[in-house]
């Protein structure tokens, strides 16, 4: 969230409603909300930091607002955070793990069927997808929010896809784990 | 070099062999055509020059008294000339009918017995330099006539060869009524005029002791006109039965100067008759280049058939190889290595057809020589080299071009647009589209019309190949028919009677006259005296005739019948030679008489090809006819005149039936129907294939009507309506194209035989009135077959299809 | 569901290619109701639009039974099935679905004239349902002069012009651009919103997934049937940000 923040400050000096504005017409139509005391918290520690810093401006007849800018130190954080270079987005093994999980378990649970856990991981991708066309609908392909919702659905695509050679693959996984246990062990 | 050449083989491999054996087998037809017509042509010229140089060059033919032939024999324009022959005029009969024969003297062996000069018998083979002289028969079987034998005869080739007589066979021959048998011991060529049955008479020949035999007494001088060819009927005009006469054959100093010594001798008056060398060939030669002329055009024909084939099915490979031809492109082949690869391959199954049709056509050639066949025998098959190259060059380059134009602008389609595995784009202009949605026809009938029009220029050339095919069925009918009314009425080859008399000698013409007058089954008569007239230095054949002139039916084409003396009727070919009008007036001579004579009219004459004047007998005082030829009453047969004429004339005259001799233009008609039948059917090969073709490349838009709901009927159904708007579309183009051929060729062909233009027979009402229905139906019945099978296939196989 | 609009049983099908058979579909069944959108998806060649093929009649399954709106469909001859379809079923193809020789509205009233409706009428309500599919301004030119978009839209309109029963469509975006599929997978829903019973096949799970039950189908078997909800309620992606960090 900081490095957000910091962004938000990098197109000019503002008070916390003006950075909760700016934030919101980028990722409001991804349905990715913040409240304001999320920013002032953040604020807060960036200020503790020295990446910040506030002047007082008098607000005529209301009172008194905390206008924040970058700091020198905070502009230098800013470009060390976004030339430093973004994670690789691997794939949590997670249907694997239980794919291979309910394999090992077969005895154990004998009413746990392997497929279920694709087809159920499937209906869920599945819904996913249709939910995020309902989210398509209000998004523009040009903004933040489009490219996120491109995203997701490319992510989920390719996790349908990989469920399918799952699916094919499924009696070859299961010839495996046996083997394992039935010689060189 | 060698990636075209890849290109060339693989096509040639693995294209379709159907299309490949097409494109090979339409070659062969329209070189075999060609050369076949262009040999026939051509090689009968060569064939009779080689009997003139074995003859000793009989430049010149002259009749006449054995005194006036002596001092011609000194004339300084002869360089060489045969001894004066004497001859006497008979009959022999062929085929039960009497035919006019001059039997002539061998001089010679027995008067020298060595190799005598003159009209002596050469043994066997040709043998020019050994100084014998011009003119001599060339014997083909058998032997000459032992010396002094009394009863031997060596009979004309091409007669004997006609009525199937040999060697060893007994012959009658009548001299002035009565009959003498003789044995044939030989069959011999003479070239003093053309051959049976064009010329007559025939020609026999006999040792000088069997001709004092025939004609013991020198009797009066045969006038010796000869006598020319007539392709439709026998001629008349012969010496009539036991009159003897000579002649003398000569090799001219100057052959070319033919033509003017001719006329120099006949305006002398000291002969009767001068034929040149020149007038022998063009008789012997006509028909064979008629045919051969017709041949090499329905050749032509074939090949324009052709070009219209290979150019169809070139753009139709083309679009089934287009996903290859940019996969080469991507490759590295330039647009023009594969414009050469694609041309190569044609131009590999193109030479192939053209050599295997040339060889056919050569081969089949001497089968065709219908005019040389009798006379010389088949000629064995002969390879012109030149010929054969000229075709086959003629064949590849128009096949070449043919593929090279569609390979041009498949080449040069990008070839992203044609990977990408898009369909080749349709081009029916939104017009049409629309055009047709708004005439509201049923729905099958409209894709039909619409699948067809889709692609015009293939459409084109499809309906292209099928409108000449039926162009030639026209033409071969119209042909056919003009023919068939040539023979059937004598009248238009210049012979409008049914029965000839011939008087015999010593007969009083007008005995005949009167007894022709009493007997009620004539219907009509005239009289004919031939003679050579001259006018400047040129001479023709004239014809005075006498008797009724309304009776002498000839069809006059411009201007009038014969009325008057002083009035000249002239034959189609030497209206042309001597470039004549209706109105002028000619001073001829014939027999030495000055005439001036006003041309009334031409007629239709193919006699001579039709270099032939007509005037009134009265301007020949005192000169019996030659012969009477008589018309039956309309109820009457030719049959019976005869018959009433031979009982009721006895032995005053021969009376013979016009022969009529279709045998040969059977040949000929039988050839032309061939040729337009094999037309008719490259035609329709290609109508089938082309709708084939066009129907698998839309099986794609077949497989979505048959989603849309179409049924399998439906689906033949639109492909026969298709196939029939192409086949109305042809018949509409290839009626009219044919009616101007058939008028032009036709043309050609009865000008070429002396009768004049405008002969031409329209073809018959049922070809005319046919024509269209039946291609509609062939197209439609090609269009059902060529989609029969894709209908047959399970829609889901249609809609995965590309 | 009493009286489904389709239901197939055991559909099997193999293919014979160069001597070697090929089963393309081994037993397949699957049925939909009146007004169901059914989405069949599957890697390529798993045997979706075999599958289709055989529940519109294009082809005959070598075993097992179709029955389409209450008639049995797989022991008619080609042409039976023909008429069957002309009456019952709309067909939309990858590409290619349009009669090249045909203007665009000849196109859509293929299907009416086919049906024996009258010319003026049949023109009527090609231009209705063009207009309402929003190409209405092509109705006069060649489907080749058209997009790939437009010429999906325009086989959309005329699969759907004579009201059929049951549209089927093979890859209907296949070969669009994503706007373009959007376009049309938005008429689509439109389509079924209005009672459409539809089966779409596709290899694209973000298109099945419009669908109400996607069929998934491996290696020509029916692999799985799923039932989609309707969407809940607002989703958020504030997990996909990690924005608390």
């Amino acid at each position: 969230m900081k490095h957000v923040v910091l962004g938000l400050l990098a197109t000019g000096p503002a008070h916390g409603y003006e950075l909760r504005r700016r934030y919101d017409d980028l990722f409001a139509d991804a349905g990715v909300e913040v409240n304001i005391g999320q920013i002032y918290v953040t604020l807060g520690r960036l200020e503790r930091d020295g990446l910040v810093s506030h002047t007082t401006e008098s607000g005529g007849d209301r009172r008194d607002r905390k206008v924040y800018r970058l700091t020198e130190d905070g502009a230098a954080e800013l470009r060390d955070w976004v030339t430093r270079p973004s994670d690789t987005p691997l794939v949590k093994p997670d249907v694997l793990l239980r794919l291979v999980t309910a394999r090992l378990a077969a005895v154990l649970l004998p009413d746990v069927d392997p497929t279920a856990v694709i087809t159920d991981h499937r209906q869920r991708c599945l819904q996913a997808l249709r939910d995020l066309d309902r989210q398509a609908a209000r998004t523009s392909g040009t903004s933040v929010g489009g490219l996120l919702v491109q995203a997701t659905a490319l992510h989920l695509q390719a996790e349908l896809r990989w469920l399918e050679a799952c699916q094919r693959q499924l009696a070859e996984i299961e010839l495996t784990t046996s083997g394992n246990g039935g010689h060189d062990g | 070099m060698a990636a075209v050449l890849r290109l060339v083989l693989a096509g040639v491999r693995g294209g379709n062999r159907a299309t490949a054996l097409a494109a090979v087998v339409v070659a062969a037809l329209a070189t075999a055509g060609i050369v076949a017509g262009l040999s026939v042509r051509d090689q009968g010229g060569p064939r009779v020059d080689r009997l003139y140089v074995e003859a000793g060059r009989p430049d010149l033919v002259v009749y006449g008294t054995p005194e006036a032939l002596e001092t011609v024999r000194r004339d300084r324009a002869l360089a060489d000339s045969s001894p004066v022959v004497r001859y006497v005029a008979a009959t022999v009969a062929l085929h039960a009918e009497p035919v006019d024969a001059r039997v002539d003297a061998l001089s010679g062996p027995a008067a020298t017995g060595g190799n005598p000069p003159g009209r002596a018998p050469t043994v066997d083979g040709p043998d020019p330099g050994t100084g014998a002289g011009p003119g001599r028969p060339l014997l083909r079987t058998g032997r000459w006539p032992v010396p002094g034998a009394t009863d031997e005869v060596v009979f004309d080739r091409a007669a004997a060869t006609d009525a199937g007589i040999r060697v060893g066979d007994r012959v009658e021959v009548t001299v002035a009524g009565r009959p003498y048998p003789l044995t044939v011991v030989g069959t011999a060529i003479d070239l003093t005029d053309c051959f049976h049955p064009d010329c007559d008479p025939i020609r026999l020949f006999v040792d000088a002791a069997t001709l004092s035999r025939l004609a013991p007494a020198p009797g009066d001088t045969d006038t010796g006109a000869p006598t020319s060819p007539d392709p439709t009927a026998g001629t008349p005009t012969s010496p009539a039965p036991g009159r003897s006469g000579a002649l003398l054959v000569g090799r001219l100093t100057d052959p070319a100067d033919a033509e003017a010594v001719a006329a120099r001798l006949l305006a002398d008056g000291q002969v009767t008759g001068v034929q040149t060398w020149a007038d022998t060939r063009d008789d012997i030669l006509i028909r064979d280049r008629i045919f051969g002329a017709s041949l090499a055009g329905f050749g032509l024909f074939v090949l324009v058939a052709a070009a219209f084939v290979v150019a169809g099915t070139a753009t139709a490979r083309l679009l089934v190889r287009r996903r290859e031809i940019a996969l080469l492109a991507s490759v590295g082949y330039t647009g023009r290595q594969l414009v050469a690869g694609l041309v190569g391959e044609i131009v590999l199954l193109g030479t192939t057809g053209a050599l295997a049709g040339g060889i056919a056509g050569s081969l089949l050639a001497p089968y065709l020589q219908v005019g040389l066949t009798n006379p010389l025998g088949r000629p064995a098959p002969r390879i012109a080299p030149l010929t054969l190259l000229g075709a086959g060059v003629l064949v590849v380059l128009i096949l070449g071009v043919a593929t090279g134009l569609p390979a041009l602008r498949a080449a040069r389609q990008p070839a992203s647009e044609v990977l990408r595995d898009r369909p080749p784009r349709a081009v029916t202009p939104d017009r049409v589209a629309r055009l047709l949605d708004r005439l509201r026809l049923g729905t099958t009938v409209r894709y039909g019309i619409g699948a067809v029009l889709v692609r015009p220029g293939r459409t084109a050339l499809t309906a292209g190949a099928v409108a000449v095919a039926v162009a030639a069925l026209v033409v071969g009918g119209g042909f056919t028919a003009t023919m068939d009314r040539l023979v059937a009425e004598p009248a238009y080859t210049g012979d409008p009677y049914d029965v000839v008399v011939a008087p015999a000698s010593g007969t009083d013409p007008q005995r005949l006259v009167a007894a022709l007058s009493g007997i009620p089954e004539v219907g009509g008569w005239y009289s004919q005296t031939d003679r050579r007239a001259l006018l400047g230095d040129r001479t023709f054949l004239s014809r005075a005739v006498g008797g009724d002139p309304d009776d002498a039916g000839f069809v006059v084409r411009e201007g009038r019948p014969l009325r008057a003396a002083g009035e000249a009727l002239v034959g189609y070919g030497l209206l042309h030679r001597l470039d004549l009008r209706v109105g002028d007036t000619v001073p001829v001579r014939v027999d030495d008489i000055p005439l001036t004579l006003t041309v009334v009219g031409w007629y239709s004459e193919t006699e001579d090809t039709g270099e032939v004047l007509l005037y009134r007998a009265e301007q020949l005082p005192g000169v019996p006819p030659d012969a009477f030829l008589v018309s039956a009453q309309p109820e009457g047969t030719p049959g019976a005149l005869a018959a009433v004429l031979r009982d009721r004339l006895g032995t005053d005259a021969t009376v013979r039936i016009r022969a009529s001799d279709p045998d040969e233009l059977g040949t000929f008609t039988v050839a032309v129907r061939l040729m337009a039948g094999l037309l008719l059917a490259v035609g329709l090969a290609h109508l089938g294939t082309g709708l084939l073709s066009g129907a698998r490349e839309r099986s794609r838009a077949l497989g979505v009507l048959r989603a849309v709901g179409f049924t399998v009927r439906q689906t033949v159904g639109q492909a026969a309506a298709g196939g029939a708007a192409l086949g109305l579309l042809a018949a509409s183009v290839g009626l009219p194209l044919g009616l101007v051929a058939h008028r032009l060729l036709a043309d050609r062909a009865t000008i070429g035989m002396g009768a004049g233009p405008g002969l031409a027979e329209a073809p018959p009402l049922f070809l005319l009135l046919g024509t269209v229905p039946g291609t509609v139906l062939a197209g439609a019945v090609a269009g059902a077959l060529a989609t029969r099978r894709l209908a047959r296939r399970a829609a889901s196989e249609l809609v995965r299809w590309e | 569901m009493a009286d489904p609009v389709l239901r197939a049983a055991g559909l099997t099908r193999t293919y014979r290619h160069e001597a070697r058979d090929r089963t393309a579909l081994r037993d397949a069944s699957i049925e939909v109701g009146r007004g169901d959108w059914v989405a069949v998806t599957g890697p390529s060649g798993s045997g979706k639009s075999t599958l289709l093929h055989l529940l519109g009649g294009l082809d005959r399954p070598d075993r097992g039974e179709v029955w389409l709106a209450g008639h049995r469909l797989d022991n008619r001859s080609e042409s039976g099935r023909a008429l069957l379809r002309r009456r019952h079923v709309g067909f939309v193809f990858q590409f290619l679905s349009l009669v090249p020789t045909m203007t665009v509205l000849g196109n859509v009233e293929l299907p009416l004239v086919l049906q024996g409706v009258g010319h003026r009428d049949a023109r009527r309500r090609a231009r209705e349902v063009l207009d309402e599919l929003g190409v209405a301004d092509t109705a006069d030119t060649v489907p080749t002069a058209l997009s790939g978009g437009e010429q999906q839209r325009v086989a959309l309109a005329r699969a759907v012009v004579h009201r059929p029963d049951l549209l089927l469509a093979d890859e209907p975006t296949g070969a669009l651009d994503s706007t373009a599929a959007g376009v049309v997978l938005d008429l689509l829903r439109r389509r079924h919103a209005d009672g459409q019973s539809i089966v779409l096949v596709t290899h694209d799970h973000r298109v099945a997934a419009a669908a109400d039950r996607v069929v998934t189908m491996l290696d020509g078997r029916i692999a799985d049937e799923r039932k989609l909800a309707e969407p809940a309620g607002e989703p958020t992606y504030a997990h996909l940000l990690d924005l608390d960090g």
